[in-house]
């Protein structure tokens, strides 16, 4: 159940939260001895940006005047979804930027997670259910899996199955990028296949380092719950091992998956940036990688932000789905 | 599982004074339990080569005299990478600036998270609300994203990944400490102590802390791994000290020099595997230390 | 056995398996049950009631084995011992031929899911069509106390008393031979205790039903049950007709637990009984109640005394009585 206070409280909540964020992007450079911003602007992209220009980006950062002038400036392009421009892509605006790259990573984390959820569910439910082989398999597993950095693993699937595997001349996956360079972006069969081909092994490694948390919690919870009275009164009505197993067990074990969802998503949003580092694929990640090489502070700034955003929103609906799943559960 | 005696015996240390006592017959009740046993072998050996592994070093890391990307030989036990320096020196000073970044984290992280833990589970009321808040918020804000923008505006040194990966990873402890502040302040003895007219401070120096030693150094263990696992995520997206010799600058190069092309596993694996048994062995000594302070727990009732 | 049995019990033992020591929790109990009768089970926590209950579905998991015994059902396809069933005849039998209401009925309930859902997926299960389904619920709802709103709620949404009267219309759902009601009242206050113990009765003679009726409050059966058993240490001590076991008990522990029960009526103490049930990790040597028992005599230390009757239709497991 949920209630209006709840919803308004939670804005509230989430309000404050991307309040923080944002004052912290716009104190940061300014808190730094020798502003780094203008400081780039002069030096690195010297050649590249004229005077002229240099003054228009300056006013548009809100560079100048007092602080207090500038952090009213500030607000005043957020609230118009304006991040400025970026440097090394100038005059390209920050947030035409950043919404080119966002579908590929939203595309990635969405998978990635939701193949995570259901394996993770799906093994943890076998594993708690039957115990023995299955389960010290998935002990051994997620021990020796916790601590594996999600890009060394990119790494190596990419040194496996990119470029030393070779099958008549032909790899299984593709080295990099999003998609190959024979195909037109749109919606055209060869160019989404192609995707589907270059995304397979940044979304097997995101979910293999993933889904282990999702299996453990799962398998533990399914533990428990089999000690449940209500699962021994659904024995006692003679019901199937397969209803028993569905609408009793997994129904009440996936509760703490969920939301453990919320605290997972924080996590993979890091791995998937790193990933596609790796792997050249083109979405966030990639972009933020490259702003950071060319200290492209405004579009750093702006993904920031933007990933700040999602992660909030994301959260939000993971609380909404957690009162949909438990009925017990009113948000208030 | 764990034997009684043994129980026991942990419970009799933990009550006795001396701290140096409390220690030796901890690592004691450790060492003989299995898991722990291979926990403490193989942290001590990743000990000794951050400690040691620079004397052994064959070569300088930036001695550049051989030839580039030169598989394992016995000239270079690891091969070479781009420059043709050893990689088999690398890994051995890696290893050291490594491990010690990582518990520079858990150290610093340790004592911010204990610190607004207990205050505000010691405290409660306004103080609790206050600091719970900032702790909701830092939890739901990305880590890496956060990351990635302060290292870009702050000085690219070790200093600045160790105070940034700091900051971000208190909460959780801080979250964990102050709950189970929140039930030992219940208890009939910290009730007494604060009858006998002993203060907050000293309350929480010698009755609360003490209780939630194995705990705290088990978050700390964790710290350090993810201390050691993110500061090669930020190495290896650009970040920090890229001067520095340490594992994430080991793949930063292998990505940005092209280590993949030249299908230079030797020099892909070393540091990775390092994490990978480093995570092993943490993992290893938490569950030993958690199992040991769960039977000597149940046994003191 | 008579010809209405419908249900024997013949000498059964159970113990809890476990890694360092076994339990035997029910060692050679038999037992009858006729069409429509109501027998009482009744003994402290620990002697075993719940854990015999649990073998009439054959519901004992790890680490609870059963050592020998049988439990005849006689069915309307002939006899069968449960304990042997195939898995799929014994999903056929449960709930069908006996269904329970469990200790905990508070926790019985699915909290994910509907009461209606709960209700309708067994029904389904044991060949009921969906449009008759609905109905039944409705029905079946009816039958125990409850509006039909109650079929949209889930358990979280009922009181105690509520939650415990949906257990009573889901056990009634399949028109079952035999109903199990293990401590069904127990924890409920003792005006809804007594709202649902009369409702139970009059089911039960609506619809013709057995009713195993186990409970550790002697008092409750008295009124309710045609024949009783007391059990102790795993084992019955004494069983009988109700009215004999109430008028005049024989074993000793009988007569204890007979004089613990408050009265409103007469100004008697209550006595309540010293000491605790007997280890039954450990071997029992002679009779298990000897160090509680205030008629202890040599013969009782040595010597496990068998059950005997002492007159018709009456068992008492004594030295006191029988040669």
């Amino acid at each position: 159940m949920i209630t209006l206070r709840y919803l308004i409280r939670r804005t509230i909540y989430m309000a404050i939260t991307l309040f923080i964020a944002l004052t912290l992007v716009f104190l940061l450079p300014r808190a730094v001895p020798g502003n780094p911003v203008m400081d780039v602007l002069l030096t690195k992209y010297a050649g590249r940006i004229n005077p002229y220009q240099l003054k228009i980006i300056e006013s548009e950062l809100h560079l100048g005047g007092t602080l207090w002038q500038q952090y009213v400036g500030f607000w005043g392009s957020l609230i118009h979804g304006n991040f400025g421009p970026s440097f090394y892509y100038y005059p390209e605006p920050v947030s035409q930027l950043i919404m080119t790259h966002l579908p590929w990573t939203l595309f990635l984390l969405g998978t990635s997670l939701m193949i995570s959820i259901v394996l993770g569910i799906f093994i943890g439910s076998y594993s708690g259910w039957k115990r023995g082989a299955s389960d010290s398999f998935l002990q051994g597993f997620s021990i020796s899996l916790t601590s594996v950095p999600y890009f060394w693993l990119a790494l190596i699937f990419q040194l496996v199955f990119a470029v030393l595997i070779v099958i008549n001349g032909f790899h299984i996956f593709p080295v990099a990028q999003g998609y190959g360079i024979t195909v037109t972006p749109g919606t055209n069969l060869p160019f989404v296949l192609s995707v589907l081909r270059h995304s397979a092994l940044p979304i097997i490694t995101l979910v293999i380092t993933s889904f282990t948390g999702f299996a453990l919690l799962m398998r533990n919870t399914v533990v428990t719950v089999l000690d449940e009275d209500y699962v021994l009164l659904a024995k006692a009505k003679g019901l199937s091992d397969n209803t028993i197993r569905k609408q009793y067990v997994n129904k009440n074990a996936r509760l703490p998956v969920a939301t453990s969802v919320a605290l997972a998503f924080a996590s993979i949003v890091g791995g998937a940036f790193l990933v596609e580092v790796v792997f050249s694929y083109p979405g966030i990640g990639y972009v933020l990688y490259n702003a950071v090489t060319v200290s492209d502070y405004p579009l750093i700034e702006g993904i920031f932000v933007m990933i700040t955003f999602t992660t909030i929103i994301a959260n939000f609906i993971v609380d909404l789905l957690y009162a949909y799943l438990d009925p017990r559960v009113v948000l208030k | 599982m764990m034997s009684e005696a043994r129980a026991e015996e942990i419970q009799r240390a933990l009550a006795s004074n001396s701290p140096m006592n409390r220690f030796r017959s901890f690592m004691k009740g450790v060492w003989s339990h299995k898991k722990g046993r291979a926990g403490l072998i193989i942290l001590t050996a990743l000990g000794l080569l951050a400690i040691f592994g620079y004397f052994f070093a064959p070569y300088s890391p930036y001695n550049t005299n051989s030839l580039a990307f030169q598989p394992p030989s016995y000239q270079h036990l690891l091969g070479t990478d781009y420059e043709g320096a050893d990689i088999f020196s690398w890994f051995l000073i890696g290893t050291g600036t490594s491990l010690v970044v990582g518990l520079s984290i858990a150290l610093l992280s340790a004592f911010i998270g204990v610190l607004v833990g207990v205050v505000a589970g010691y405290f409660g009321r306004q103080v609790d609300d206050v600091l719970m808040r900032a702790v909701d918020v830092l939890l739901v804000i990305p880590g890496f994203p956060l990351l990635v923008i302060l290292s870009a505006f702050l000085p690219p040194t070790l200093e600045t990944t160790i105070f940034v990966l700091s900051i971000l990873s208190w909460p959780f402890l801080a979250r964990v400490v102050r709950s189970q502040t929140l039930s030992l302040k219940e208890r009939p003895y910290i009730m007494a102590s604060k009858l006998s007219g002993l203060n907050g401070m000293q309350i929480i120096i010698r009755d609360i802390l003490p209780n939630l030693l194995p705990i705290i150094f088990i978050n700390a263990i964790f710290l350090a791994v993810g201390g050691v696992v993110a500061q090669a995520g930020l190495a290896f997206f650009g970040l920090g000290d890229l001067r520095s010799v340490n594992w994430g600058t080991m793949l930063y190069f292998f990505q940005a020099e092209d280590g993949i092309v030249y299908r230079a596993w030797w020099w892909l694996l070393p540091p990775g595997l390092g994490i990978v048994i480093l995570g092993i062995g943490a993992n290893f000594l938490s569950n030993a230390i958690y199992e040991i302070s769960k039977a000597s727990k149940g046994n003191g009732k | 056995m008579t010809t209405s049995t419908i249900m024997e019990v013949v000498d059964l033992s159970v113990d809890y398996v476990l890694p360092d020591r076994t339990i035997k929790a029910v060692s050679h109990v038999s037992l009858d049950v006729n069409k429509g009768e109501v027998i009482g089970i009744v003994g402290e926590s620990g002697s075993g009631k719940s854990t015999l209950a649990m073998t009439f579905l054959k519901l004992l998991e790890y680490p609870g084995k059963i050592k020998g015994g049988k439990v005849v059902y006689y069915g309307s396809e002939g006899k069968s011992d449960v304990l042997k069933m195939k898995p799929s005849a014994l999903r056929k039998y449960r709930w069908k031929e006996v269904s329970m209401i469990f200790q905990s009925a508070m926790n019985s309930l699915n909290p994910v899911m509907r009461i209606e859902d709960q209700m309708g997926d067994v029904m389904v299960e044991h060949g009921y069509k969906e449009d008759e389904v609905d109905e039944r619920i409705d029905y079946m709802l009816q039958l125990a106390g409850l509006t039909k709103n109650v079929r949209k709620s889930f358990p979280h949404e009922l009181s105690g008393g509520m939650k415990q009267r949906v257990n009573i219309a889901l056990a009634l759902s399949c028109d079952p031979k035999i109903l199990i009601a293990d401590e069904a009242t127990t924890a409920l206050d003792v005006v809804v205790q007594r709202q649902i113990l009369t409702r139970l009765l009059k089911l039960k003679d609506d619809l013709s039903i057995s009713l195993i009726f186990i409970t550790h409050d002697i008092s409750l059966v008295a009124n309710i049950a045609d024949k009783v058993n007391v059990m102790y240490a795993g084992k019955i001590a004494e069983s009988g007709p109700s009215n004999e076991i109430f008028d005049s008990p024989q074993h000793p522990y009988t007569k204890a637990l007979l004089a613990s029960i408050p009265s409103l009526e007469q100004e008697k103490s209550v006595k309540g009984i010293r000491g605790t049930p007997p280890d039954l990790s450990e071997e029992i040597k002679g009779c298990p109640f000897k160090d509680r028992c205030d008629s202890v005599f040599d013969r009782c230390k040595n010597e496990v005394p068998e059950l005997k009757m002492v007159s018709q239709g009456h068992y008492a497991a004594c030295h006191l009585y029988g040669r």
